[in-house]
Formats: structure tokens, C-alpha cells, sequence
């Protein structure tokens, strides 16, 4: 097996083969597959406890894996091959692999002590060493583009969940990744501040950056998502176009779900 | 007529004037024995009170103090770190220390280190060019120097365990969202947890250093030095033990209230622009 497969061009962003993960009994992961290709939006969407979180989580390596592979542009996440054995990659490497991709935390995390500018300043220029005036003015550009042009200096505490929220996307955005992971990025919002955030995602999405979604909001993944992949139970269930798997589910257990979810917003 | 058209009356507190006014006449008649008893001898109390062996020995219960917080604290840290590290092997030694070191008490430890020459008769070094070199433990261990290794192993066990609150406090959510973002571990512990841990850490280290000024004054049992020893010393000569105390107590008041005022400065600073400081009102409004 040879796990830096195929060339730059061909490969997809993200691979994720038959993966598997257990916390003590109970199995939480249960060989899951799929691709995503450069520039698609795919929108994970299941019952709580069905695996999505911990699909996203292993993406950047919060969480271990032990069965199955993950690669990201072709690299295998968390391990290294060499010799017919498995190592599991040092930390520097691991580092290094998570600025492929985003994460957008249901929490939002942004980080406490740090201004609203220097959240998003902060990798560019400390992690990838890139030039501060350049990051600035990036940073600036992408605090209008969420609207918050006006909290530059800010501290996360001094902002709304939704204002919080978008902060924590011009973060994620500000790496350039390759990839960007939504945990689900509204849950935690009161419902009147859920509209804005997904009106940046939505911006987001129509700029042309492949996105990986764990999500609810099922007229937002009608809208932006070309994939949407329905789990239950660690395992995926059916996946389609949204207009195919909302409209016309082939699965009893989607079409239970898709009753029970709210369709507002 | 409307209740809202009447005034507020507020009734008289006739049993907490009463209290007050029981409780203030005993006060005085308590401070007032106190201050009249002859047997206190008040007037050796103020010759005492800036005698030169009194001021060295407030100096050394000072240079106590400090050293062996800075110490404590910085290994203290370091057995934090070692604490929250996936090598079992050290998280285990760091429980094992704070074991012994905060499951014994300060006077114990403070004796231990004093007669460590028992078991350690001599302390030998081994060096690459000039062989081995050993020192008598006796000429190497004074009444001081075990007073500052006693208190700088007793105190790191308790640093240790404030550092590791502090740690803890910090949200998960901050950490993986340094490490998300591509830094490691390390880079996270320095620049997200430490500053954030730190509002957490400086209350209970400040009180820590509080409480380590008044219990250097143990350090007396082995001749440390200090305020207390010099103090011992003075009325095992002259026999005025009261006042002497007294002049310790008025010393020690002095030296706490001070690092209060630091404590509350400490605070008010690390506390600028949240509401932690506040008090919570648990009475009624």
C-alpha cells in the first residue's frame, strides 16, 4: 500500500476509506467511505450520536483513529508508513498537516485573550510566517466580508454567538485552506443570530472553497451543497444531490429524520 | 389609597442595635485590659520593635519567603508540565511527589532536612577533570539552608498543584482551536494556556505566598534565622516573652497586610475588563 498516492492534480482533496472508531464499546465510526473533490461543498448530515462530529474531529486529527485511512491531498492523516509498519506522525508534522484544512468549531473557540484582528492574524503570520502589513490587510478585507469591520479590536467575549461566529470563519479563512470542516457551526446560536452565519457560509461557498458541513440547516445545504451524505449509526446511510435525498430518500431511516428536522430558516 | 402612593418606612432593627451596641462595649472592655495589663509590658514592646536583630531577622524571614517561592514556583511548573506530559512515567513521579511532600508536614520536613547529615554523612560530586569532591553535609546544611530546602519542597508540591488548577481551567475549545489552526503542543501550552491560566493561577498563588510568610516563622524549631528565632533568642536572654511575641505578631501583621495590598492590586489588574472579581451577593438585596 502505498499511501501518498496519486499526482497533485488528479487527487482528491480529502479520501476517507472504511473508517472506523470506538470510545470503550461503544463504536462510534463504522466503516465510513468517501471522497471530496476540489471545490465541492458536502454536507454530513444524521441524527446526534450518528458519527458526524467525530468523522470532522478525526479529519484534523482532535481525534485518533486506529481502522481505516484518511488522506488529505493524498497524505495519510495522524500516520507515517515505513517499512510495513504504521508510526504515528511526530508533532510537528501533524501541525503542519491541520493548516490544510479549517475548522470551524460549534463553540466557535475563538481564542480568549486575543483581539478579533489578531484571532485572524495570528496563524497566518506566527504558524505560516507569512508577511504581517500583507496579513493585516487580508484580515481587514475578510472582517468586511463577514460585516464585522467594525469589531476589529474587540475581545471574542465583547460579541454576540453569531458575530462570534463569523470571526471564527475569517479565521479559518485566513489560512487559505484546502479544505474547510463545519462543526455545526450554528447549533449553538440563538435561532434570530443563525441567519447571518449562514449568510457568510454561504458566501463562502459560492467563492469556490471545498467544504466539508456537519449541519441541520437543511434549506442551506438545499442551497450550497453539490453532495449531501446522510449517517446513522457510524455509518452512511445514502448520499446524493440534496434535491434527490430530501426529496425523494430511498432509506426509511432518512426519511424519518427528514420529518423530524425543522425546515425554517 | 394605593400602596404605591405611600412612602417606603423602613422599621427600626431594635435587636441588631442591640447587638451592636452589647458587642461594642465588650470589645473595649476586652481591648482596654488588654492594653492596661502591666504584665504585657508594652514599653519593651516599642524598645523591641526596631532592634537591629529584630530588623535582621524580619530581613531573612523576607529572603525566606522569597527564594523559596520563586523556587517553589518554578518547580512547581515544572512538575505541572511534567503532570499534564503523556509519558506516564513522569505524571506518575509528579503524584508521587505531591504524595510525600504535601502529605507530611512543613515541621517534619523541616527536621528531616536539618539532620539529613544522619543519613547523608557526606555529599559527594563526580567531575570530568577534577575527580570526585565531597563535602561534610554538616558544613554544607546550616539551620538556614535547611529552613530554604524544607520550605522550597513544600512549597513546589503546593505551587505544582496551582499550576495544575490553572491549567485545567483553560477550555478545552481553546486548545484545539490553537490546534487546529497548525500549532503544536508545545506552542500551545506557551501562548494560548499560560496566559489564560494565569487569572486563574495568581489568586491562590498570591494567597499561597501569604501563608508561606507566616509559615517560615516554623522555621525557628531548626535556628533558621529568622524573625522568630531572633525574637526566641532575645527573651531566652532577658525572659520578656510577651513582648516579644507581641513585636513578632505586630511584624508579621505589618508584612501580610502589605502583601494583601500587593494581592488586591494583583487582582484588580488580572481581573481589567471582566467581572470575575466581582463579589457574588448571597444576601438578600
Amino acid at each position: 500500500m502505498n499511501p501518498d498516492k496519486e499526482t497533485e492534480s488528479e487527487q482528491s482533496v480529502l479520501e476517507i476509506i472504511d473508517l472506523e472508531k470506538e470510545f470503550g464499546s461503544t463504536r462510534v465510526l463504522d466503516g465510513v467511505s468517501f471522497k471530496i473533490e476540489r471545490g465541492e461543498k458536502v454536507v454530513l448530515m444524521g441524527p446526534s450520536g450518528s458519527g458526524k462530529t467525530t468523522l470532522l474531529r478525526c479529519i484534523n486529527w482532535l481525534e485518533t483513529y486506529e481502522k481505516g485511512e484518511i488522506y488529505l491531498k493524498g497524505e495519510l492523516v495522524g500516520y507515517t508508513v515505513e517499512k510495513n509498519k504504521r508510526y504515528v506522525r511526530k508533532e510537528k508534522d501533524i501541525a503542519r498537516m491541520r493548516r490544510e484544512c479549517a475548522m470551524v468549531f460549534q463553540h466557535f473557540n475563538l481564542i480568549g485573550h486575543f483581539s478579533v484582528l489578531k484571532n485572524i492574524m495570528y496563524a497566518p503570520i506566527k504558524i505560516l510566517g507569512e508577511n504581517p502589513d500583507e496579513v493585516r490587510q487580508r484580515a481587514i478585507d475578510l472582517l468586511a466580508r463577514v460585516n464585522l469591520q467594525d469589531k476589529i479590536d474587540f475581545l471574542p467575549s465583547e460579541l454576540s454567538g453569531g458575530q462570534q461566529q463569523r470571526v471564527a470563519i475569517a479565521r479559518a479563512l485566513a489560512v487559505r485552506p484546502s479544505l474547510m470542516l463545519f462543526d455545526e457551526p450554528t447549533s449553538a446560536l440563538d435561532p434570530e443570530l443563525v441567519g447571518e452565519v449562514l449568510q457568510v457560509m454561504t458566501e463562502v461557498a459560492e467563492s469556490g472553497i471545498t467544504m466539508l458541513i456537519v449541519t441541520h440547516e437543511m434549506n442551506f445545504a438545499r442551497r450550497c451543497a453539490d453532495r449531501v451524505i446522510f449517517m446513522d449509526e457510524g455509518k452512511e446511510v445514502e448520499s446524493g444531490p440534496p434535491e434527490i435525498v430530501f426529496d425523494d430518500p430511498k432509506h426509511a431511516r432518512t426519511k424519518l429524520f427528514l420529518g423530524e428536522v425543522n425546515w425554517e430558516v | 389609597m394605593r400602596p404605591s402612593a405611600l412612602p417606603i418606612a423602613r422599621r427600626i432593627p431594635w435587636f441588631t442595635l442591640v447587638a451592636a451596641v452589647i458587642l461594642f462595649l465588650s470589645v473595649s472592655a476586652i481591648i482596654s485590659s488588654i492594653a492596661n495589663n502591666a504584665n504585657l509590658r508594652w514599653d519593651m514592646v516599642g524598645k523591641f520593635l526596631f532592634n537591629a536583630r529584630i530588623i535582621d531577622g524580619v530581613k531573612v524571614t523576607l529572603e525566606l519567603t522569597v527564594l523559596s517561592m520563586l523556587v517553589a514556583a518554578i518547580i512547581g511548573f515544572i512538575l505541572a508540565l511534567a503532570w499534564q506530559s503523556s509519558n506516564r512515567l513522569l505524571s506518575a513521579l509528579t503524584w508521587f511527589y505531591v504524595w510525600i511532600f504535601r502529605g507530611t508536614p512543613l515541621l517534619v520536613q523541616l527536621l528531616f532536612w536539618f539532620n539529613i547529615s544522619l543519613v547523608l554523612p557526606q555529599v559527594t560530586f563526580w567531575t570530568p577533570f577534577s575527580g570526585t569532591i565531597s563535602w561534610q553535609t554538616n558544613d554544607l546544611i546550616s539551620g538556614y539552608t535547611a529552613a530554604l530546602l524544607g520550605l522550597i519542597f513544600h512549597e513546589a508540591a503546593y505551587m505544582s498543584e496551582i499550576f495544575r488548577g490553572g491549567f485545567l481551567s483553560v477550555p478545552k475549545g481553546q486548545v484545539e482551536a490553537a490546534l487546529s489552526l497548525g500549532m503544536t503542543r508545545n506552542a500551545a501550552l506557551r501562548c494560548i494556556v499560560l496566559p489564560q491560566s494565569m487569572r486563574a493561577i495568581i489568586p491562590p498563588a498570591t494567597n499561597q505566598l501569604i501563608s508561606l510568610l507566616k509559615m517560615t516563622s516554623l522555621v525557628a524549631v531548626i535556628g533558621g534565622g529568622d524573625l522568630l528565632t531572633r525574637a526566641q533568642f532575645i527573651y531566652g536572654s532577658n525572659f520578656a516573652v510577651i513582648p516579644l511575641l507581641i513585636v513578632v505578631s505586630v511584624w508579621y501583621l505589618a508584612l501580610v497586610s502589605i502583601a494583601t495590598g500587593i494581592q488586591w492590586y494583583v487582582e484588580r489588574y488580572i481581573g481589567a475588563g471582566s467581572n470575575s472579581t466581582q463579589k457574588i451577593n448571597i444576601s438578600s438585596p
